[in-house]
């Protein structure tokens, strides 16, 4: 089993970027994390603004949600076991 | 490419089913198309308006100059009548051209939306597309008017965007923008017809149909009151959970839909330009170039997916904690 890049990526929903070759990958960089393209809100995201129009996205509170939900923005929130994730597709 | 230029031109449509990078190389293309047709249309437009102008110095000429029999009379016509072929060669030159002139703002919001649904979509998850380019030619509907005699209410509903696609979760999402707006059409009490157009906004209709096994406990939210967040500007008109579907409709109140806004387009110009007919009809282009147009639009399209998946989500992880 390869080492895959398990950069978490996405704008609606985090899923890991899951591909097999790190060379050329836009998200891993070879290893070198780039944080322009996380799913989180980071200083230099480029999708900021957009993120911006729904304040909170991905966190649930309690009195909003009807239930207290904590580790919303941590890892069972991550999509895996997608078809593209299981399949090796690799790098294109 | 595949952005076929005489079909283009005879319908005004573009519709594929294709990889992102596909429509994205075909969107410039339309942009490219578009900007070379709304150059020409200006290069054609104005030779027009010398010619016009010339044939009418010339006719006017002509007649003063009729009295004093001067051996300059062949002369004035004949370059009136010069001036006249370049304006019609002119007028036809500039009629295929017309039609590739796009509104601007219906690709280059597409292009915004791809973009970003491309990031939850893989690299390899195709997109169908059917856009249009046109105003609608006919009403939807034709009924009286409620309360003024002999006075009629013409409806017309445009959806120009149909986006389908399938996203790494494997839900299947369509997307349907809709312009609405409503002419009253009658006649005064000078006894003369008079059209009143309103915008009725524009509709974003929103269907994700998700996959069974990872939203099992979509059904548990049913009967839960949605935490729709909106932007103002944008009104929510219809939220349903239904099975494993979630339908979404938003309204941007304030729209100018493609048919109104060659007329306020040319208002405007006409405020800031002259009452020349001629000029009038040469410059109105119909396709105004709007950024903050296009970004509003972007931001309803982007709310109501992220309204969408803030719920889904939650759904994604109660399942799986469910499971």
């Amino acid at each position: 089993m390869q080492d895959r890049c398990d950069q978490v990526v996405g704008f609606l929903f985090p899923h890991k970027c899951g591909r097999i070759i790190k060379i050329g990958c836009p998200y891993c960089e070879d290893g070198l994390r780039n944080p322009s393209t996380s799913f989180y809100r980071t200083a230099n995201n480029p999708y900021r603004t957009e993120r911006n129009l729904y304040a909170n996205y991905g966190t649930y509170r309690n009195q909003d949600w009807g239930m207290d939900f904590t580790d919303a923005d941590g890892a069972s929130l991550v999509l895996e076991n997608y078809p593209e994730f299981e399949q090796d597709l690799g790098a294109s | 490419m595949t952005v076929d230029l005489a079909k283009l031109s005879t319908s005004s449509r573009y519709s594929i089913t294709a990889s992102t990078d596909q429509i994205l190389a075909d969107l410039d293309q339309l942009e490219q198309i578009d900007k070379f047709a709304e150059e020409k249309r200006k290069f054609y437009g104005l030779i027009q308006v010398a010619a016009w102008t010339a044939t009418a110095i010339g006719l006017i000429g002509g007649l003063v100059l009729f009295d004093t029999g001067t051996t300059l009379i062949p002369l004035v016509i004949t370059a009136s009548a010069l001036a006249l072929v370049t304006a019609l060669w002119a007028r036809s030159s500039l009629k295929p051209f017309a039609k590739l002139d796009l509104p601007d703002y219906r690709y280059l919001v597409l292009r915004k939306m791809l973009q970003m649904l491309s990031r939850d979509a893989g690299l390899l998850r195709d997109f169908t597309v059917h856009l249009n380019f046109v105003q609608p030619a006919e009403a939807t509907k034709v009924f009286p008017h409620p309360y003024r005699p002999n006075w009629r209410v013409r409806v017309y509903y445009d959806t120009w965007l149909i986006l389908r696609g399938k996203l790494l979760d494997g839900s299947r999402f369509k997307l349907t923008l809709t312009e609405r707006s409503v002419d009253h059409c009658g006649r005064n009490i000078n006894n003369k017809e008079r059209t009143k157009p309103r915008t009725k906004g524009l509709e974003i209709r929103l269907k994700v149909t998700c996959p069974q096994d990872r939203y099992q406990t979509l059904a548990n939210f049913e009967q839960v009151p949605p935490q729709i967040k909106l932007s103002p500007g944008i009104q929510l008109r219809y939220f349903r959970i239904m099975g494993n579907t979630i339908r979404l409709r938003l309204s941007i109140t304030a729209w100018t839909p493609l048919r109104l806004m060659a007329a306020e387009e040319l208002k405007r110009k006409l405020q800031t330009l002259t009452n020349n007919q001629a000029l009038r009809q040469a410059l109105g282009s119909v396709a105004p170039e709007d950024t903050q147009q296009v970004n509003r639009l972007y931001q309803g399209v982007t709310l109501a997916f992220l309204n969408v998946y803030q719920l889904l989500n939650l759904v994604r992880v109660t399942s799986k904690q469910a499971s």
